[in-house]
């Protein structure tokens, strides 16, 4: 570990969440002791190893003129994207030849994605971590009894945006794939869209089609997930933050709070019993933040069923996910979990001890560390 | 043409195979060649007089020791599968690399999988028909209000008996597909798989491993939909056919009638008013011949959802999500209200399937994607 030495290399105009991310790693490796420096101009390959560099991270946004020269070297180069792999297709396809790329994705879902559409990548599944120093405040008192914080759109509008906009014929595929995704809810959108393709006998390898197809429904999807599961609640009433979008679907059991508060989430997510969460189709299969921010903050995470929370917080340990069809069963676990106050501590401290050991950003970059030195 | 000659695997008796389906398939693709003119004979009337054809179907694996006359003579050979190709591993394996060996699937989503682990053996996405000599309607009184007519074999004991081989580390990861694919019943198991591998660091490369965790979880799927379903319709008086094991999850007003072969089966669906359809896991995003043959029979067919099925029959099948299998009561109770209305989607349906879903029909596709010819 001593002599590992990482290059980072980062974007410029980098958005305040990939800021967040490099000062996350940053400590990470602070943390573990593992030597680093910005990388800002790579040259070649040769220069890298003369600076005793033995590895380059780079995260997030990154332009052509800031990867270019490593196309054309040897040089291992790891990419940690938190965004769904169509958002650093331009940098894929600079590497769909080489070797040296290796893709850290926060989901099983963008891997297969990934290794349709660029076969020589390497990719590997990698979670990204919480910050423990957001949670060493005193914990305030719980106030809420459940809550929701995301994002809504207006399915309405979607709806007739997209018939007004689309043919007849690529509607009607269109609604189909929405409701299989509604239907299959943690189904990649890619592995459905392969699929109906087989059926409708559109081009599956038209990454144009399939981009856009992507595009124009992963949020309408969400959206109608979200729906479904916060309109059935059974009695047991959700306060809601996010876009304002949110009052025309509030009312019943659901309560707009309001957006999301300029200093984050994390006051509401402490002062919470219980917090839902309902995966976005691009985060699908992932260990999302928001999920290892409400099990630290001492709040009971019921979650969506997603086979890589249930790999490191298995069913058997956790009773903590449920289906978003089967809304009954998501009524009886909120209910019970209200009226049991001692099972619900006991889960969610639990869960808490878990994060705090497993799941902080030093961990990540010990264990990733670990993955090219072999040393833990 | 006229010195163009396929061989089938078979013959007209309409006996071979479960309930003799596959001698009536067969049987069937013979007639279809003869009316369009093309020479056709079943292969132990050649081998007797010595011809070689220039190709060779068999439906699964018919004839299967004599299939290496043929295709070691350089003549095309397909497999026309009623079933997912892993179920026939050792036959797809013997011919994996020859190049004029062809399998026919009623699904697209092996594809991706045959592609993976046989990259040589051409895999054709060819739909099953339907005999019209067989599957018809004649004004027969609609008997019975709600069928359904299945196998059933005890999934659990292969779930033991996988337990049994695998260590404890490779079962769980097992279950966790299995209750996956419970809660995702239109993801394929090669989509399934291959989200696994990365977080469970497994080889998608092993076609042994995919091979044992495919057969024992697709069926495992396949049959517990199956008695759900069953089981949600315990109010009805539902009529259900096939194996002597449903009579373990028979409940209320629900009957089990016994097995039925391909003959007295026609029978039995020209009396249904309502078809009751799940399609196996082994299959998903494909289409199947229990479906052809209702509709032939002008019974409404009431199904999981299909994409293929939605695709060519609309709404002349009525839909419902396994995930939301509390709704189909009220969806069978709806057609049974209405039976004027269901009769008369049953008919539109029937119209379909005899214009464009006959035996007929898919052998003029496939001598098109073979020669070129209609």
């Amino acid at each position: 570990m001593n002599d590992f030495y990482i290059g980072l290399i980062m974007g410029q105009n980098q958005s305040k969440q990939t800021q967040e991310l490099v000062e996350n790693i940053e400590t990470g490796l602070k943390l573990n002791g593992v030597k680093y420096t910005y990388v800002s101009d790579v040259k070649s390959d040769v220069e890298l190893r003369e600076m005793g560099i033995s590895m380059l991270l780079g995260v997030n946004e990154l332009g052509p003129h800031i990867y270019g020269n490593l196309t054309y070297t040897a040089f291992p180069f790891v990419f940690w994207g938190f965004q769904e792999p169509l958002s650093y297709y331009t940098l894929y396809r600079s590497f769909s030849t080489k070797t040296n790329l290796i893709v850290l994705s926060k989901s099983v879902n963008d891997i297969s994605y990934l290794s349709t559409m660029f076969e020589k990548i390497r990719c590997s599944q990698y979670s990204p971590g919480y910050d423990p120093r957001q949670f060493v405040e005193e914990a305030p008192e719980k106030e809420y009894d459940l809550v929701y914080i995301g994002f809504i759109t207006d399915i309405d509008e979607y709806e007739k945006e997209m018939k007004d906009n689309l043919s007849a014929d690529a509607y009607e595929i269109f609604s189909e794939i929405v409701d299989s995704s509604c239907r299959n809810p943690e189904a990649s959108l890619f592995d459905l869209f392969r699929n109906y393709a087989k059926v409708y006998r559109f081009d599956e390898t038209d990454f144009e089609l399939y981009q856009d197809v992507y595009n124009k429904i992963k949020e309408h999807i969400s959206s109608l997930i979200k729906l479904k599961v916060l309109e059935n609640m059974d009695g047991n009433e959700v306060k809601i933050w996010g876009p304002k979008t949110w009052e025309k679907y509030t009312g019943k059991n659901m309560q707009y709070m309001g957006e999301e508060p300029e200093k984050g989430y994390i006051d509401i997510l402490r002062k919470s019993k219980i917090a839902l969460n309902i995966d976005n189709v691009r985060d699908l299969m992932s260990i999302t933040p928001y999920c290892l921010n409400v099990m630290a903050s001492n709040t009971l995470l019921l979650t969506n069923n997603n086979i890589s929370m249930q790999k490191y917080f298995p069913r058997s340990f956790y009773n903590i996910y449920y289906d978003p069809n089967k809304n009954l069963k998501l009524s009886e676990m909120i209910n019970h979990y209200l009226k049991n106050e001692d099972d619900r501590l006991e889960i969610a401290l639990r869960l808490k001890t878990k994060v705090e050991n497993e799941h902080t950003w030093q961990v990540r970059i010990r264990q990733l560390v670990a993955m090219f030195t072999g040393v833990n | 043409m006229e010195n163009f000659l396929v061989g089938l695997y078979g013959s007209k008796s309409y006996e071979g195979g479960t309930y003799n389906m596959l001698a009536g398939f067969i049987a069937a693709v013979h007639d279809a060649l003869e009316s369009k003119g093309i020479p056709v004979k079943f292969m132990n009337e050649l081998a007797k007089e010595g011809e070689i054809p220039n190709i060779t179907i068999s439906f699964n694996t018919s004839g299967f020791d004599a299939w290496d006359t043929t295709i070691s003579q350089g003549r095309p050979h397909i497999m026309w599968g009623v079933n997912s190709p892993f179920l026939f591993l050792p036959a797809i394996e013997k011919f994996k690399d020859i190049q004029h060996f062809i399998y026919a699937a009623v699904s697209p989503v092996d594809q991706y999988a045959m592609n993976h682990f046989f990259p040589d053996i051409t895999y054709l996405y060819l739909q099953h028909g339907y005999d019209p000599k067989l599957w018809y309607y004649d004004d027969t009184e609609k008997e019975y209000d709600l069928i359904y007519m299945s196998s059933l074999k005890d999934y659990s004991a292969d779930i033991e008996a996988l337990k049994s081989q695998l260590d404890p580390g490779m079962y769980a990861i097992f279950m966790e597909m299995l209750d996956y694919a419970m809660r995702n019943t239109n993801v394929s198991f090669w989509n399934i798989f291959n989200s696994f591998a990365p977080l469970y660091n497994y080889s998608i490369d092993e076609i042994s491993f995919y091979y044992i965790y495919f057969l024992t979880l697709s069926y495992a799927v396949t049959y517990q939909k199956r008695i759900e379903m069953v089981k949600s319709l315990k109010d009805f008086n539902l009529k259900v056919w096939g194996d002597p094991l449903w009579e373990k999850y028979i409940e209320g007003k629900v009957e089990y009638m016994g097995s039925a072969n391909l003959l007295e089966a026609t029978e039995i669906v020209r009396k249904s008013r309502i078809v009751l359809h799940q399609q196996p896991m082994q299959t998903i995003f494909g289409s199947h011949e229990r479906v052809l043959h209702a509709m032939a029979s002008n019974s409404f067919v009431i199904s999981d959802k299909n994409p293929q099925l939605k695709l060519s029959f609309e709404d002349k099948i009525s839909f419902y999500n396994h995930n939301e299998i509390e709704n189909l009561p009220d969806i069978v109770n709806e057609h049974l209200k209405n039976k004027e209305a269901t009769f008369l989607k049953a008919q539109q349906g029937r119209e379909i399937v005899l214009n464009n879903h006959t035996w007929a029909h898919r052998i003029s596709l496939l001598m098109k994607l073979l020669l070129g010819t209609n």
